[in-house]
């Protein structure tokens, strides 16, 4: 079913805004005292929270606004550590791996809750617009707030998205333009009632025709063509409902609606292609936090998520019987998490948490076997912190069962998972402080892992990542007018137990087969000037070194070269002019070389690139209120069209603009 | 008798190139009306009579003239054909079925007959299911490789009268999963799973003349790890290695068993073709990483020249994922599955055609 945007779009809008504005009664001034919680206010892109005991960098809206970023993706190529595999366009696939330990050691919160992928494991990061985003963060290793779910003391790293939460009542309309048939409109109404309560509703709709020329190399002889099969339309809706009811708790509701039809175009062929793949999405969610202040030292929190979500995907080609192959996928998700937080003393404090999720997938295909995981996560953490030292260590025990219609064949994994960390500054009048972490996390075999066809494996054990991080950070201001904030961090990584598809003859099977150890260095800087006449000029720069080494097979030729995709080098610039005509950035990207496969040899070398985007805004106030944000971006300004995965090319030079009303 | 037949190719090949020139334009197959772009993934190929033979996953056999290199019959057989054979006047093929084993359908379980000639189906014979490889015997029977589906349905070899189309069962006696057939023996080898998906290889030799069977047929000692395919140039039997993600070994031994050359390889070696003083192995390459090779290995002083396709044509790769070469006349064909196109070259690798569909 194919999402004719002209048609819903204007009867969507209008019904929504009825309901909008007929509430537009009384709004009681009688605003509940609230306690903010501390917020660490940057004004830099990329900045690296310097007193956390493990690397973070956020990015804030303003921030995302001044560098012109449109979706998730955007953002975390920015930071350093993180590395997004692109597979091309608008609706391709992009998923992150933190320091080369693959983008299954990710988890992804969405306001709190993670988002939910046991079928493949992965999170498509692509389809996260930033309209609605307040702040984005990527934290590797274990992050110092202790009292959250526990599910996110598993993973290796963990990208937090936080949406806007409502602070006055407002409307926002956005269209967008771009190069290849992009076109995109967003609209947001948010409303702060009385005693407590607001709400904020979100609308996106956009389309891409995503045919980008693109050069290709065959020997001697280069072709100018097209990408083909590489469109995509989406909608996204959600609705939050918030209650802040002061000592007695608050409460955040949500509901999420993400709909998608895309076509994959694949890699690239140098010759002809038969086949043509297409990918329906249909995901829905419904969560809901409650915090409640029971003592003065006694914090309690409950959540609860359910999670739909349905794929469909088609190849045509004319080898199957039939002409194509439908894949169904259909998946449902329970979760609730229950926890709570004691302060001990002036300084520490404890955690306890405990989560529960249920997972089931169902699919097409002939010998379906429909698995079902229960998975138990609980996690006891305690903290000291003081302006000087803050030290930080959690246990984590899971528990996971996971059941098969064949109940032959079913599945337990228990582990314990311990971290520590520690921040110090040493001089208490010099903002430089030292850090040192470690982390035990894994990534438990997905379903397609365990169960896919005859590839799964259910004896598989989860795959074992450890975190080893030592870093520096200093923040200070300059004289006056400046700040700088720079981080450096050293880190020794190890994988084992990598959960891999090895081959034996003529059929793959998932085995625990891979050890891979990295090492490597990141570093951030940010700097900030303000200039008189109101002008500012905003700095960021990241720089990391990886190396990423598979040490699984000493007899087989890839023992000790670099593993797929791992660039040995990459970093990030951008500049930003602030000022009252025209706001202008400048981005810079540089990724060193790397190997599509194993083998570190000529044939498998995918080259470096670097990529330069230019982004400029001005925001006019039209009298009574409204705002009117004009912004565009050049991207590629170079036209130069790399791989970021070999032989899915990116587009070459293209341009985005948008208006954005506020009122 | 076989200088009448080739004249009386010849002249139909005349015929046939002057009635199809232009063809490269029109979509249609003149004298079948069947349409060009019904055919899509080539696999194997096989030469007689002035035409190449060659099977296409989308479930036709095309016929290839080697004169004009162009399409110029095809005939609709099984569900997506692997290998092919000659015995006598007829084509041999094996209908895997194999894209339909998630399905209803599920594996295939036929060999289409082809009579050449005629250039039509005329029988189809029911063996085990998910047949791979077919292969005639100099006295004209068929050794056919079911791979079965991996699970309870097991690998079977079966043999073939080409006149009766009886199959006999010969796994008790001799099976195997790869094969190749040179002086009147086949020679392959085995893969047996057990039920924690262990891994053992078996090499075995089938006597078709005398019937005898035999395990392990390297005399020599020489153990290979990752075993992937076993082929033959004509002269060497050859083993070639493979683990998937890196390029692969490939062992040459004599027919007594013996080791003659080992050399490295592209990824996933799969065939031969020896040039007396030569032989070229095709790499078959890994999906969507556009690295099909071709590996050249100069029999006198043991030099390898890997992607020697490349350097002998300036760079233009082979393709995707490659799966078949074959040698015909003063001509060197590959079939490239995954990029629907056959490769026709000069006996130094050199292109000079390519037959696009």
């Amino acid at each position: 079913m194919q999402i004719n945007l002209l048609k819903i779009l204007p009867c969507a809008l209008c019904i929504w805004f009825l309901c909008g504005h007929s509430a537009k009664a009384q709004v009681a001034d009688s605003l509940s005292s609230r306690r903010l919680e501390e917020l660490e206010v940057v004004s830099n892109a990329v900045v690296s929270a310097s007193d956390a005991s493990v690397p973070v960098q956020s990015m804030s809206s303003d921030d995302i606004e001044r560098l012109g970023l449109v979706n998730a993706a955007d953002a975390v190529k920015r930071m350093s550590g993180a590395q997004v595999q692109d597979y091309g366009g608008i609706g391709g696939l992009k998923t992150v791996s933190l320091r080369g330990l693959g983008a299954n050691h990710t988890a992804v919160g969405y306001d709190g809750v993670a988002v939910s992928e046991a079928n493949s494991g992965q999170v498509d990061i692509g389809r996260f617009g930033l309209d609605n985003v307040e702040m984005l963060s990527l934290v590797v290793g274990q992050a110092d707030d202790i009292f959250m779910p526990a599910r996110f003391y598993a993973s290796a790293g963990m990208l937090n998205i936080t949406t806007k939460r409502p602070s006055d009542t407002s409307t926002m309309v956005k269209a967008q333009g771009g190069s290849f048939g992009f076109a995109g409109l967003s609209a947001r109404r948010e409303r702060v009632f009385g005693r407590g309560w607001s709400y904020s509703a979100f609308l996106n709709a956009q389309r891409a025709d995503g045919d980008y020329p693109f050069e290709l190399v065959n020997g001697s002889v280069a072709t100018k063509e097209k990408r083909k099969d590489s469109d995509v339309e989406s909608l996204n809706a959600e609705l939050n409902l918030y209650g802040d009811f002061g000592s007695r708790g608050n409460v955040a509701a949500k509901v999420y609606y993400y709909k998608s039809e895309r076509g994959l175009p694949g890699a690239v062929n140098l010759y002809k292609k038969n086949n043509s793949e297409r990918l329906w999405n249909d995901d829905f969610f419904v969560q809901a936090k409650y915090k409640l202040p029971v003592t003065e030292r006694l914090l309690v929190q409950a959540l609860a998520k359910y999670n739909y979500s349905f794929s469909r995907y088609v190849e045509e080609n004319r080898n199957y019987a039939g002409g194509s192959q439908t894949d169904k996928n259909t998946q449902h998700d329970y979760y609730a998490s229950l926890g709570a937080h004691y302060t001990i003393a002036k300084s520490i404090s404890v955690a306890l948490t405990s989560d529960v999720t249920h997972s089931a997938l169902r699919n097409n295909f002939i010998d379906g076997n429909e698995p079902q995981r229960l998975n138990s996560q609980t996690v006891l953490a305690a903290q000291y912190k003081s302006t000087l030292f803050t030290a930080t260590a959690s246990l984590l025990a899971t528990y996971m069962k996971d059941s098969f219609k064949d109940k032959s064949k079913a599945a337990e994994n228990k582990r314990l998972s311990p971290a520590l960390s520690f921040s110090w500054q040493p001089l208490p009048s010099f903002p430089l402080r030292l850090r040192a972490s470690f982390k035990d996390g894994f990534r438990v075999p997905t379903f397609a892992d365990l169960y896919y066809l005859r590839m799964g494996n259910t004896g598989l054990k989860p795959e074992r990542a450890s975190q080893y991080n030592v870093g520096i950070t200093c923040s200070t201001a300059v004289g006056s007018a400046g700040y700088i904030s720079l981080s450096v961090d050293g880190y020794y990584n190890k994988v084992k137990d990598k959960i891999v598809a090895l081959p034996t003859m003529y059929v793959w099977r998932m085995q625990n087969y891979g050890r891979v150890r990295m090492k490597g260095v990141d570093v951030n800087l940010s700097a900030e000037v303000a200039l008189p006449a109101d002008i500012s000029l905003l700095l960021d720069a990241t720089y990391s070194y990886r190396h990423t080494v598979d040490y699984t097979n000493p007899e087989s030729k890839n023992y000790g070269h670099q593993i797929p995709y791992a660039p040995r080098n990459t970093g990030n610039f951008s500049l930003t002019l602030n000022n009252r005509w025209v706001n202008i950035s400048c981005l810079f990207t540089v990724v060193g070389k790397r190997y599509m496969l194993p083998q570190n040899i000529v044939e498998n070398e995918i080259p470096s690139y670097v990529e330069h985007s230019v982004s400029a805004n001005r925001e006019f106030g039209l009298g009574r209120g409204i705002r009117l944000r004009v912004q565009g971006e050049l991207l590629n300004v170079a036209d130069r069209n790399y791989d970021i995965i070999r032989y899915y090319p990116m587009p070459g030079r293209s341009w985005r603009i948008s208006a954005c009303l506020t009122f | 008798m076989k200088k009448t037949i080739i004249k009386f190719f010849a002249a139909m090949v005349a015929f046939g190139f002057t009635a199809c020139s232009g063809d490269d334009e029109t979509p249609f197959i003149p004298s079948t009306g069947l349409p060009l772009h019904e055919l899509s993934t080539p696999r194997y190929m096989e030469s007689h009579g002035g035409k190449v033979y060659a099977t296409f996953f989308s479930g036709h056999v095309a016929r290839i003239d080697t004169v004009s290199l162009t399409v110029d019959g095809m005939v609709a057989v099984g569900r997506n054909p692997e290998k092919l054979t000659v015995s006598g006047e007829k084509l041999f093929v094996a209908n895997s079925g194999g894209l339909g084993w998630n399905s209803s359908l599920g594996y295939d379980k036929t060999v289409s007959v082809i009579d050449i000639p005629t250039f039509i189906e005329e029988a189809k014979i029911d063996v085990a299911a998910n047949p791979a490889n077919i292969l005639s015997a100099t006295d004209g029977s068929l050794f056919l490789v079911s791979w079965g589906n991996y699970q309870d349905v097991p690998n079977t070899l079966q043999k073939i009268d080409p006149s009766t189309y009886d199959v006999a069962d010969i796994s008790s006696v001799a099976n195997m999963s790869e094969m190749c057939y040179l002086n009147g023996s086949l020679y392959g080898l085995l893969s047996e799973y057990d039920e924690n998906w262990n891994n053992t290889i078996t090499y075995k030799k089938y006597n078709t003349v005398t019937g005898a069977a035999s395990s392990g047929w390297i005399t020599d000692g020489t153990t290979i790890p990752n075993p992937y395919k076993v082929f033959t140039d004509g002269k060497y039997l050859c083993i070639s290695t493979s683990d998937y993600v890196n390029t692969g070994d490939v062992y040459l031994f004599t027919e007594a068993g013996t080791l003659a050359a080992k050399f490295g390889a592209g990824m996933g070696p799969r065939k031969a073709v020896n040039l007396k003083n030569r032989v070229y192995v095709l790499n078959e390459g890994l999906e969507n990483t556009n690295n099909a090779s071709l590996t050249m290995y100069n029999v006198a002083d043991g030099a390898v020249t890997n992607n020697c396709f490349k350097a002998v044509n300036g760079g233009v790769g082979i393709g995707d994922v490659a799966n078949d070469i074959i040698v015909y006349g003063s001509k060197m064909y590959i079939s490239v599955s995954a990029d629907n196109i056959i490769w026709v070259t000069d006996l130094n690798a050199k292109i000079i055609g390519k037959i696009e569909l």
